[in-house]
């Protein structure tokens, strides 16, 4: 009996982490000389765990959820290209709009990755 | 000289917050919009000033008539300027990029002081400064307010996989970018809507007029693509844009179907991309198109020089389709006569693509024959 408890309170708490572990990426970018609308998701559970690791890394990296969205998009410069990146990571969840002329070094990473993955059509 | 060229120290321009600018451009009256326009232009080039080139590189004073072109090598980094790598007079540096990029933004300065008698990009001979190699896997290029910026493609992705050449292979796209500062120094056009399209078409117009001019063909030789040989062979597409046949240009099963219009009847209402600016712009461009193929021999000749006066003396930020098309219309007679051949076709133009010149509903400025065409009706 106690065993089976303490078994049963073991996969609650993994589940609980795995939770709060499992993100759910949405992007998309539009303008650019070209025009052309790209958009890619991503979700932790259809990914191998180096993979994770990986995505992770950029998203802390990036600081995505403690960023302050100033709502200055600076619309008027021509050809940039826009993004809209929607992270739902946890019991958390945020959408941050990005211009070329709005994007923090520290977000280029993630961009340059979800660009690519975008760029395949995954 | 225009307002923007002096640039007028207004303390209103420098307490809006940039976001509140934005706002304004999206919802405010004609009034607004113009004023908060002025605001972002000018916030624009001091944000783009703190990284700026080192003063000792620039000229102390431009020479009219004389290009200056700077080119840098941002060695794949977000770092502007990056590092000098080509100076007005050096010889080729052997990286295509670069020499793309000097010798089209030479190009596009002769097409606008040649024909068009215009003295660089702010008419007052100011540096043609171009930025190479920017970023990884940058698909792109574009105008900051103040230089070209062009990025390397895909070349982040496998030979296999990419769909992107670097930027400067087109020498349209460098007169492109470039005609993004001439509007930003005249008609101030909003980056949104309407206006939005109209500011890209001038822009794919005499990007096109560069090509055509270098390669010295006629309006009926021209192939009046945009971007042709930026696509690699993975991708089933001639180019970006087709200002002849809008809609054409590429149908890919990776990039889907070029989306752009060639009639107001398939005018594609979208909050995307600025109010759709990359796909309307197919509407006056295919007007452009029409007028010089009518118009027959260079194209840059005449139906350039009514597009280039108007974009110079007609239209102001807020302009629309059918401002432009009335200001071509008044520019044609001012330049070659009423009810002259060139008159007439750019009426025919404007019809071709659904666009009725309807007079009474002009929004420009300075219309020195306004009151005598007011009358015409059509």
């Amino acid at each position: 009996m106690v065993i089976y408890l303490v078994a049963f309170w073991l996969g609650s708490v993994y589940n609980i982490l795995e939770k709060q572990d499992n993100f759910n990426i949405q992007f998309q970018r539009t303008g650019g000389f070209a025009g052309i609308v790209t958009n890619a998701e991503i979700d932790s559970k259809r990914l191998d765990t180096e993979e994770i690791e990986k995505i992770k890394l950029l998203i802390s990296q990036s600081n995505f959820f403690g960023f302050q969205q100033t709502d200055s998009l600076s619309k008027n410069i021509p050809d940039q290209f826009q993004y809209v990146i929607t992270i739902k990571q946890g019991d958390k969840k945020k959408t941050i709009e990005l211009t070329d002329s709005t994007v923090p070094d520290s977000f280029i990473p993630l961009i340059n990755y979800l660009t690519q993955k975008s760029r395949k059509g995954n | 000289m225009t307002e923007q060229h002096q640039h007028p120290h207004d303390p209103i321009n420098c307490i809006i917050p940039p976001h509140m600018v934005d706002k304004i451009i999206e919802n405010g009256g004609k009034d607004q919009i113009e004023r908060a326009v002025k605001t972002l232009n000018i916030s624009d080039q001091i944000r783009s000033a703190r990284q700026s080139v080192p003063e000792a590189i620039k000229r102390t004073q431009a020479v009219a008539g004389q290009k200056n072109r700077l080119i840098y090598d941002a060695q794949n980094g977000s770092t502007l300027p990056g590092t000098l790598v080509r100076s007005e007079g050096d010889p080729a540096t052997g990286d295509p990029a670069a020499d793309e990029a000097y010798d089209g933004a030479g190009a596009t300065f002769d097409l606008y002081y040649e024909i068009f008698e215009r003295d660089s990009i702010d008419n007052n001979g100011m540096d043609l400064i171009s930025i190479v190699h920017y970023l990884q896997g940058y698909d792109n290029a574009f105008w900051n307010g103040e230089r070209m910026v062009y990025g390397d493609g895909d070349e982040d992705l496998p030979v296999s996989q990419r769909l992107f050449n670097r930027f400067t292979i087109a020498i349209d796209i460098i007169g492109h970018e470039l005609t993004h500062g001439v509007t930003q120094y005249e008609a101030g056009l909003i980056y949104k809507d309407q206006p939005g399209a109209l500011n890209e078409s001038f822009s794919d117009v005499f990007g096109s007029l560069v090509k055509q001019r270098i390669n010295n063909q006629t309006a009926a030789q021209a192939d009046w693509l945009i971007g042709a040989g930026l696509f690699t062979s993975k991708v089933n597409g001639n180019a970006i844009r087709s200002m002849k046949n809008p809609g054409t240009a590429y149908d890919d099963p990776l990039l889907g179907k070029d989306p752009q219009p060639g009639h107001m009847n398939n005018y594609v209402q979208t909050t995307s991309d600025n109010g759709g600016v990359h796909i309307n712009s197919g509407i006056p461009n295919r007007a452009f198109y029409g007028v010089a193929r009518e118009l027959g021999g260079y194209a840059w000749e005449k139906a350039g020089k009514i597009w280039y006066v108007t974009l110079r003396d007609k239209l102001n930020s807020t302009s629309d389709f059918h401002t432009a098309a009335n200001m071509t219309f008044e520019v044609a007679a001012e330049l070659y006569g009423k009810n002259s051949p060139e008159q007439l076709a750019v009426q025919k133009g404007w019809d071709e693509v659904g666009i009725v010149l309807n007079l009474d509903k002009r929004k420009g400025c300075g219309n020195i024959f306004g009151s005598f065409l007011a009358g015409i009706s059509l």
